[in-house]
């Protein structure tokens, strides 16, 4: 299956365009089909100046994603891709526009207040895990709870690091697991608080294939088994197949919104191979070594 | 985040860095060893000095005779103390607020014993010398006032002096004693004091009138023909009427010696007290000043603290960056580099506390007279001190690590 583009017949199109329910006094804006918007986002820019140049990360970006839902938000270099992690993840603020998550407008939000949001709202998943060093899987997983002052923290992250089937690695340090296993550390750590949503930045970004779906399959298992919302910032198109549904942005708009038809199970798709990756770039001439080695095929290439 | 999780936190991270952690207090473990170190010895010093000015008597007063005249001139003809000025002192109704007054006429004598001799000054006093001196005999009896009338040949000794003469025996009270050749029976030995520097225990008393008559010669008598005495002992009934009866005693000498400027007296009137309040600043003073270049090494010290935390920051900026995306504030981050910086020094002052409680101990070896004990207040500066040090010193660190921005934090390699 190839990546879907802006060109492509949309497969089924979300009402991404069409305006949004006024959300309600308490907050919580109901979407269309009764399902609660978890994401809010109208309209947002973001302008950053950078000395005397403006540079327009996001140009009106608006969109919805309910609960439950599994989400990738893709786009090459440039789109706004980081940008848009940032103001998701209530890291930084819209420069216009309004983020409303479950029911919270985060763009009038303090400092204060945005860390807690991102402490009881958001979970977040890093590509190179940032997980602090010497310290046991089960503080590594309290550590949300801990500033969030909850009580009863040891049982939580324990339930939290058996959800990613960690539940044997408790007491083991960064240095004594796998990266896999290291990466699931973090997705406990993202899922103990209960939080609206798990916003995962290239989860699988640091790891080999096999980790890397290793982590794919917890996270399809989080979402489908315990209905957790989850948002990849990816640019790797296989990963975001996993996913139900695909954003795409290019030069700080959203280019493509569609349902992905039939998601990868992970482990048990396997990634393209690179002689297939390949083969689309150079379309003809192309031949695979008899090794296996990728080796490139110079004669070929300079005959065209 | 609780100060439990807190401390925790602190405690993991230095231990973590244990060499690191180590020189950074070491500063502060000098700098405080050397300021308990310090006050301990000066104030251990001052109250030693102070012990040994109570044995002069801090409500004491002695009147002596001086000479105002420079080298070449004759301003003043000197009249000397005679036993007029001490009978006026004496007299209520011209010095108020005294206990008791006592003459003394000193003559240099030596004393004679089987074959051990000593030279030591003989003071001829009366009764009221044991009074004015705070002195009880350990045997025998004082000088009466019988003695003074009848002027008897009769002695009485510091426990120094007593083991000089008669080394073999502690039963003095009866033993002849020659005093410049003449014949003198000891009626009675003084108590030691220990105190006034060990002189005090050193001592000869006669009957005044003895030491007029037989051991003073043409001395013992003014050019008026009346008696002189060397010097007068005063005793204030309590410590604060001495300058009252500083400022009678002085008067009445005025009238009686016709002074007619001051700073010219042939007398003057001292006060051990006086002393011991000026000897006091003295020592406060080098003890402050002392500490105070101690202190010196406490602020290096805590520049020290400053540094390690500003890299501990800067090391950890990932760190910093993942707590804030987890939902860290600003206070939490503040709170957990000052709670770090604030245990080092902590821990440096109570390591300092130790050392330097240990210096003081050493230092009252080599002074075996002096009796060391470590400063309470010291401790409680040093502990104060040291964790200001802590707070003060890891704000700027603390603050930097929790304004960072979370999302550069994150991306910091």
């Amino acid at each position: 299956m190839t990546m879907p583009t802006a060109t492509e017949p949309a497969l089924e199109e979300e009402q991404s365009t069409a305006p949004f329910p006024i959300p309600e006094a308490n907050g919580n804006g109901k979407a269309v089909d009764g399902r609660k918007a978890i994401i809010d986002i109208r309209n947002i820019t973001k302008i950053y100046h950078l000395g005397d140049v403006e540079v327009q990360a996001l140009r009106g970006v608006s969109l919805k994603i309910n609960s439950g839902e599994f989400v990738s938000i893709m786009g090459p270099s440039g789109s706004g891709k980081s940008t848009m992690l940032q103001i998701l993840g209530a890291l930084d603020q819209p420069t216009s526009g309004e983020y409303f998550l479950d029911g919270v407008d985060v763009s009038k939000l303090k400092d204060s207040q945005l860390a807690e949001i991102r402490n009881k709202k958001i979970g977040f998943v890093f590509q190179s895990f940032n997980l602090l060093a010497r310290i046991s899987a089960q503080r590594q997983v309290e550590l949300p709870l801990l500033y969030a002052g909850t009580r009863n923290r040891s049982a939580l992250a324990i339930k939290a690091l058996e959800a990613v089937d960690l539940g044997n690695r408790v007491n083991h340090t960064p240095k004594e697991l796998s990266g896999g296993q290291q990466q699931r550390v973090a997705i406990a750590r993202a899922i103990v608080t209960n939080p609206a949503m798990v916003l995962a930045d290239e989860p699988t970004g640091a790891l080999d294939s096999r980790s890397g779906q290793e982590v794919l399959k917890i996270f399809q298992k989080l979402n489908r088994e315990q209905k957790i919302t989850v948002v990849f910032v990816t640019h790797d198109s296989f990963v975001a197949q996993h996913t139900d549904r695909i954003i795409m942005l290019r030069d700080g708009e959203i280019v493509a919104d569609r349902r992905v038809a039939n998601p990868y199970d992970a482990a048990t798709t396997e990634r393209p191979s690179e002689d297939q990756t390949l083969k689309q770039l150079f379309d003809q001439g192309y031949a695979p070594s008899p090794n296996g080695h990728r080796e490139p095929v110079r004669a070929e290439v300079s005959a065209t | 985040m609780s100060t439990f999780e807190l401390l925790r936190l602190a405690i993991d991270a230095l231990f973590h860095n244990r060499l690191r952690s180590f020189l950074t207090i070491l500063g502060i473990v000098i700098g405080v060893g050397a300021v308990v170190a310090l006050v301990s010895f000066g104030q251990s010093y001052q109250s030693y000095v102070d012990s040994q000015f109570q044995g002069l008597g801090a409500s004491t007063l002695f009147i002596g005779s001086t000479n105002p005249n420079g080298r070449n001139s004759q301003l003043v003809t000197v009249k000397p103390l005679t036993m007029g000025d001490y009978e006026a002192i004496a007299n209520p109704q011209e010095v108020s607020g005294l206990m008791a007054v006592a003459p003394s006429f000193n003559v240099s004598g030596t004393l004679v014993a089987d074959n051990n001799s000593v030279s030591q000054e003989v003071n001829g006093t009366t009764d009221s010398y044991a009074v004015v001196q705070n002195k009880q005999v350990a045997s025998g009896r004082f000088i009466t006032a019988d003695d003074v009338t009848t002027s008897n040949m009769v002695v009485v000794l510091g426990p120094a002096t007593a083991q000089q003469l008669y080394p073999n025996t502690t039963n003095w009270v009866g033993q002849p004693v020659r005093i410049n050749g003449q014949v003198f029976t000891i009626i009675g030995v003084m108590a030691s004091t220990g105190g006034g520097f060990g002189f005090q225990d050193r001592a000869a008393m006669v009957p005044i009138s003895t030491a007029q008559l037989r051991l003073g010669g043409a001395s013992a008598r003014a050019p008026d023909g009346e008696y002189v005495v060397s010097e007068i002992m005063a005793r204030a009934a309590s410590a604060d009427q001495v300058a009252s009866a500083q400022t009678d005693i002085t008067a009445l000498l005025d009238a009686r010696h016709q002074i007619r400027y001051s700073g010219l007296e042939d007398f003057n009137v001292f006060t051990p007290g006086g002393i011991l309040t000026n000897l006091n600043n003295v020592l406060s003073i080098l003890t402050l000043f002392l500490s105070l270049i101690a202190g010196i090494s406490l602020l290096v010290g805590g520049i020290g603290v400053m540094n390690i935390m500003l890299v501990s920051v800067r090391e950890r900026t990932r760190e910093i960056g993942l707590r804030k995306a987890v939902g860290a504030r600003y206070t939490d981050l503040l709170s957990q580099f000052l709670f770090e910086s604030i245990t080092l020094s902590l821990i440096g002052g109570l390591l300092g506390i130790a050392l330097g409680g240990g210096l003081a101990m050493i230092g009252g070896t080599l002074l075996p007279n002096v009796k060391m004990s470590i400063s309470v207040p010291a401790i409680f500066i040093a502990v104060i001190v040291s964790s200001s040090i802590g707070l003060f010193f890891g704000l700027y660190p603390a603050s930097r690590a929790a304004v960072l921005n979370p999302i550069e934090a994150l991306r910091y390699e």
